[in-house]
């Protein structure tokens, strides 16, 4: 017995699943979900104060389970572009794995999961900022700016900023703006990486009908703003240790990579013809990754080493 | 064995595996809900007056 599912896909109603465990794993997107698990790690042990060690663990499986369940739910709305671009077409739905329906049960389970743990065994601030960030990346983002808008990945890229301010919660039960900066280096951090991305993959997105900004301003336009959000990123970066959130070790190592963040976007701003261009935007792409697991790296161990000492 | 008969135990293989792992996945977290009870309630909770 067949029927059309929410987003007008057959589903198979009556029939027993038949996806593998492997195949759900796939669907909570694990690279985005570690990288989630380091940043919130990280906002665990830069914030003031303890947190009980049971406590602290049960946090970052509750804040991984809700990255989790972002994922799959982004993957249950967005599987009929994911089908039509090369990059994301072995996603398990597209493959033809897992039905949207149970990508949409499993996906809404687990972030209902995730939010109350969070919410009753930690504390309710981190539990309603992890509830905000579920919602806003499938609301605000998946449904609503990302096939409408060329701004979609700098509105909906809040949705991945928030993690280290969850961490922050757990342990202080606040906000502060120590949070608020680790979140604003991700979220400015994030247009650079993504245009990067969409640059050399233009035509996957323009296939898929995703108005990312080089498909929509052109690429000139794209290596422009990449070049101003990178002029705006490096300093921001850099603020920690004027605030005491990190020390001297963080300020040089941000220097650093922040010299090599701006020469490989003046390149790709410099660069614009053949395949010299698309590999300077690979370059970018590549090494922002670097960049912001770098910096946390070093903020998260300046952290740890002087939790140890003292 | 017909391949019919070797996809239904392939199918019925990947059944087990999913319920298997949801079975453990809710038992660590009642594991979890009961280690975070004893932690919130803190270590003198047995002395007070009844």
């Amino acid at each position: 017995m067949q029927g059309l599912g929410a987003r007008g896909e057959a589903s198979r109603i009556g029939k027993v699943s038949e996806p593998s465990v492997g195949e759900f794993v796939e669907l909570m997107k694990p690279r985005v979900m570690s990288l989630v698990v380091f940043t919130a790690l990280t906002g665990m042990l830069a914030a003031p104060g303890s947190i009980h060690p049971v406590i602290g663990v049960i946090a970052l499986l509750a804040i991984a389970m809700g990255a989790g369940a972002s994922g799959a739910l982004n993957m249950w709305y967005d599987a009929d572009i994911d089908a039509r671009m090369a990059r994301t077409a072995a996603r398990p739905i597209p493959r033809g794995r897992v039905t949207g329906g149970e990508a949409l049960t499993f996906g809404s389970i687990l972030a209902v999961l995730s939010v109350l743990t969070l919410g009753v065994l930690v504390n309710w601030t981190a539990g309603a900022l992890l509830a905000l960030t579920i919602g806003f990346y499938l609301f605000v983002y998946t449904m609503w700016l990302k096939r409408r808008t060329p701004q979609n990945i700098v509105i909906g890229g809040a949705a991945g900023a928030f993690p280290p301010m969850i961490g922050w919660a757990a342990v202080t039960g606040s906000v502060s703006v120590e949070s608020v900066l680790m979140f604003l280096i991700i979220f400015m951090w994030t247009p650079p990486h993504f245009w990067a991305l969409a640059l050399y993959r233009c035509r996957d997105y323009e296939r898929a009908g995703v108005p990312m900004l080089p498909v929509v301003a052109g690429a000139e336009e794209t290596r422009r703003q990449i070049w101003l959000y990178s002029l705006i990123l490096v300093p921001l970066a850099i603020t920690p240790v004027l605030i005491g959130l990190a020390g001297i070790v963080y300020g040089v190592v941000s220097a650093v990579l922040g010299a090599v963040f701006l020469y490989l976007a003046w390149n790709v701003r410099r660069i614009t013809e053949g395949r010299e261009a698309d590999q300077a935007a690979r370059q970018l792409f590549v090494f922002s990754i670097l960049y912001l697991f770098l910096l946390f790296a070093v903020l998260l161990v300046e952290h740890a080493a002087a939790r140890w000492i003292t | 064995m017909s391949p019919n008969s070797d996809e239904e135990q392939e199918r019925q293989k990947r059944q087990r595996m999913r319920s298997l792992v949801i079975a453990l996945a809710l038992g660590v977290m009642a594991v979890l809900f009961y280690l975070a009870t004893i932690v919130h309630l803190g270590g003198d909770v047995g002395n007070r007056p009844l």
